[in-house]
């Protein structure tokens, strides 16, 4: 069985660096729940370099959400800041570290009509 | 809606609107509230006395964020009972507060009924313009001193929590007493006033406005990492208005406007939910009181020689917003910068796509311009340093996601039909792009005034990659791209026969005939040829486009053209000071003093605060400017046209180090002077004496300068 979010986060740490963050520091916890046990994964960002580990040690910025929520959220299915805005995540702490990664995640996938229709170059 | 007799109190994103006896009473399509982050969190807020509402003598307006009703109890006939006064006082300050005050006038002592009625329907913004149903549900709770008012759907939880205190009497002898509190039940607050001979009595109420799921389990209010005190804000406000150039001026009016200006610009000053202090111009009162790329940006630009603070905060802010990915729902791309982002129920549930949306086909465009005259006036690199990254991805998206035709244009067209913005341009309403016979054109399509943006920012981008990115490899192709995109448009947009550029291409890369405004934002680029830009002004102040207070977004006898139609006919006082801008940059001071006295002279009319639009009748007719009958006010690029104007005037120019001056003032103003301009040489002045002497008489006589007669005048004076 795949888990997108172990994929997700496995890629985002191999690929190391990303000029999109680069103003950006700070570590992220996501607290992932579901089938009655919690995962936890920590995003640490420092100036665009980001290091994934496993692990439920302090951050500053906690994210509550759950598994099957995040799966959607590393592979465009679910907008993080629609999300937020409903309440199914719980953010503590920094919210901008998060407003920040978010963009790193795949936009919604294209329906094949609108797809279509984008100029490819 | 009508904003007629409407009183708004605002701070930020957080805002009630009031009829003018303090009372709300929203019908479904009546934009009055208290609205936060786009939600209404309160629909009904309705006092009465002995079951009757009151009647309003006075309403002070303190502050933005502070207003006073002086109310009296109405009989339900012309007499007033004068016996008695109540004294409303309500601030939006982290939250909104209200105190009531009865004072009792007469020897007798009284026993009255108060009653605030207080509901909540919890509309998103978006609910109330599009007259859209509820899918949640409501609850009421009860608890001391507090009424609870909620509003439920799914996970998506908003409460209005209404505090009551104790309620205190003071006698006519100077003796306090203190009152239990009201009596509450679901649908409001009851308080039974014994109120001696010439006693006084006085309560308060606070409304929170809460969120929920921000932080587990807990309820928190939207500015809690922000909250600041009443002191705060007059001293902020204090600072806002001290720190911003002096105007010095023989014409009274002018004054009020500035300063009326200024207040309004701090007013709509918001930060979003996630930057901390930093804060940006939100576009306008009632329905876009939030983060646009295109009206923070614009107004950042209008702003620059006043609050360059405002420009600094939109570029990073944006710059952090800036387009990540491909998302069709969202209109999103790569190195594009957003259009608008909201906070209200149907954005949380993906209904729309406002998290933010990013069909704007200029917004990317004019960060480059920002970006650029940010640095001209301020000397900040460290900002063009920092955003490098943001503006190679704004230009990479200009040249791989804008040019849908792939002909070297920008074009747009909606990957998200049912709630995407077919325009996305500032005209962005549904008819505002048409042929001069009324058929409207397919699309993609691409607007005349995209491609000025565009030629504009590219200009831009190379000198700041040539003197701060030390990249003239990128300078030397932009500056060619940039000439080459200049000789296209002019051979593919200009109109012979008519003298002036098409308002768009259509999807057939045919020409959109129409005769617009948008021809006077080409000026402001520089894109229009020289050789052709007395036609263009000729146009813009010919009898079809000008309307004697200002140029008509859409020209008459066109056949869209409607005086009270949005974008096809109507004046906007922001479309007005760019284009004045415009005029100047090609050398036409006097016509562009001229725009700016009929849009100074229609801001009198509006007590100094110029609406968003006003209606295209001729000056003849109407002799007064008729408002559009829903303008946003106080609006951001509304707001800042008086300050743009006021730079036009005045030929302020950023030049090197220097700070140049190049007044041509309209008949009417004989001196005109902004002291402690401040920019990368510290603080100057700015002076401008009028062509014509004032004289005293005129000013007894309140002549006002209008500039209806100036070219005869000018004319005549230099014959």
């Amino acid at each position: 069985m795949t888990d997108a979010t172990a994929d997700y986060f496995h890629s985002l740490g191999e690929h190391g660096r990303y000029p999109l963050l680069r103003a950006t520091s700070g570590t992220i916890r996501f607290d992932l729940t579901g089938n009655g046990h919690a995962e936890h994964w920590r995003v640490a960002i420092d100036r665009g370099h980001i290091q994934v580990s496993r692990g439920g040690e302090h951050a500053d910025c906690v994210v509550h959400v759950a598994k099957n929520l995040f799966d959607g959220m590393v592979t465009g299915q679910v907008n993080t800041m629609a999300a937020v805005l409903r309440g199914q995540i719980d953010v503590e702490g920094e919210l901008h570290l998060i407003v920040m990664l978010q963009r790193l995640f795949p936009g919604r996938p294209a329906s094949p009509a609108t797809a279509t229709r984008r100029h490819k170059k | 809606m009508t904003t007629t007799g409407s009183v708004s109190t605002l701070d930020g994103n957080t805002f009630v609107v009031s009829d003018t006896a303090g009372d709300i009473d929203a019908s479904p399509t009546e934009p009055n509230g208290l609205f936060s982050w786009d939600t209404r969190y309160l629909s009904r807020w309705v006092l009465t006395l002995d079951g009757h509402r009151l009647n309003p003598l006075s309403t002070d307006d303190l502050h933005y964020f502070e207003t006073r009703f002086f109310l009296v109890p109405g009989t339900g006939t012309v007499y007033v009972d004068a016996t008695l006064s109540i004294i409303r006082r309500r601030e939006v300050v982290d939250g909104f507060h209200e105190e009531l005050t009865i004072l009792n006038h007469s020897a007798t002592p009284v026993t009255l009924t108060l009653r605030l009625d207080a509901a909540a329907d919890f509309a998103d913004l978006f609910e109330v313009k599009d007259h859209l149903k509820k899918k949640g549900k409501y609850y009421t709770r009860i608890d001391d001193n507090l009424l609870l008012l909620g509003y439920e759907r799914q996970t998506y939880r908003r409460e209005t929590l209404i505090n009551t205190a104790a309620a205190t009497h003071v006698d006519a002898g100077g003796h306090t007493t203190h009152n239990s509190a009201a009596a509450i039940d679901e649908h409001g607050i009851t308080y039974t006033v014994q109120l001696g001979a010439h006693g006084s009595w006085n309560t308060e109420l606070h409304v929170g406005c809460s969120l929920w799921g921000w932080a587990a389990n807990q309820r928190v209010t939207a500015r809690t990492e922000t909250g600041h005190t009443r002191k705060d804000m007059e001293e902020d406000l204090a600072q806002w208005l001290a720190e911003a150039p002096k105007l010095e001026c023989d014409w009274e009016p002018l004054k009020h406007t500035y300063r009326r200006s200024l207040t309004d610009l701090a007013a709509l000053r918001f930060a979003p939910m996630t930057s901390g202090e930093r804060t940006l111009p939100a576009a306008g009162l009632p329905w876009f009181m939030t983060m646009f790329g295109r009206d923070s940006i614009l107004t950042s630009l209008q702003a620059l020689p006043y609050a360059p603070s405002l420009a600094a905060t939109t570029l990073a802010e944006l710059g952090a917003r800036q387009g990540s990915r491909i998302d069709d729902f969202r209109d999103e791309d790569p190195g594009k910068i957003l259009h608008e982002m909201r906070y209200g129920e149907l954005t949380a549930f993906e209904e729309r796509p406002h998290s933010p949306y990013y069909g704007s086909a200029d917004s990317t465009a004019l960060f480059l311009i920002l970006l650029d005259e940010y640095e001209r006036w301020s000397g900040d690199t460290k900002l063009v340093r920092d955003l490098e990254y943001e503006a190679r991805a704004a230009l990479g998206w200009i040249d791989q996601y804008a040019d849908l035709r792939g002909d070297g244009y920008v074009w747009y067209q909606t990957r998200n039909p049912d709630t995407g913005l077919e325009n996305q341009c500032w005209k962005d309403s549904w008819d505002s792009i048409s042929y001069t016979d009324g058929r409207l054109p397919g699309f993609p399509r691409a607007t005349c005034e995209l491609q000025g943006y565009t030629y504009d920012a590219k200009k831009r981008a190379a000198r700041l990659a040539r003197t701060v990115w030390h990249d003239p490899t990128l300078a030397d192709r932009l500056d060619e791209q940039a000439a080459d995109l200049k000789r296209r448009f002019n051979r593919d947009f200009w109109i012979e026969d008519r003298k002036y550029y098409a308002l768009a291409l259509d999807a057939d890369g045919a020409k959109v005939d129409a005769l617009s405004s948008n021809i006077g934002h080409l000026l402001w680029s520089g894109i229009v040829e020289r050789r052709r830009a007395h036609h263009i002004v000729e146009h813009l102040l010919g009898p079809r486009l000008y309307s004697g207070w200002g140029i008509r977004t859409l020209a008459e006898g066109e056949e869209r053209y409607n005086p009270v139609g949005y974008h096809v006919g109507t004046v906007w006082p922001f479309d007005n000071s760019f284009i004045a801008w415009g005029l100047r940059r090609y050398g036409y001071k006097n016509e562009a003093a001229r725009v700016a006295a009929g849009i100074l002279d229609a801001a009198e009319f509006f007590n100094g605060r110029l609406p968003e639009a006003f209606c295209g009748y001729d000056r003849a007719v109407t002799k007064y400017p008729v408002p559009y009958p829903t303008a946003c006010s106080p609006q951001a690029w509304s707001t800042g046209t008086p300050l743009l104007l006021l730079g036009t005037m005045l030929g302020l120019q950023a030049v090197d180090e220097h700070l140049v001056v190049d007044p041509a003032l309209p008949v009417g103003i004989g001196h005109l002077a902004l002291l402690d301009v401040p920019g990368r040489w510290g603080h100057r002045d700015a002076y401008g004496r009028g062509r014509v002497q004032v004289r005293a008489d005129d000013r007894l006589r309140k002549l006002r300068p209008q500039l209806s007669t100036l070219q005869t005048l000018v004319n005549r004076r230099e014959s």
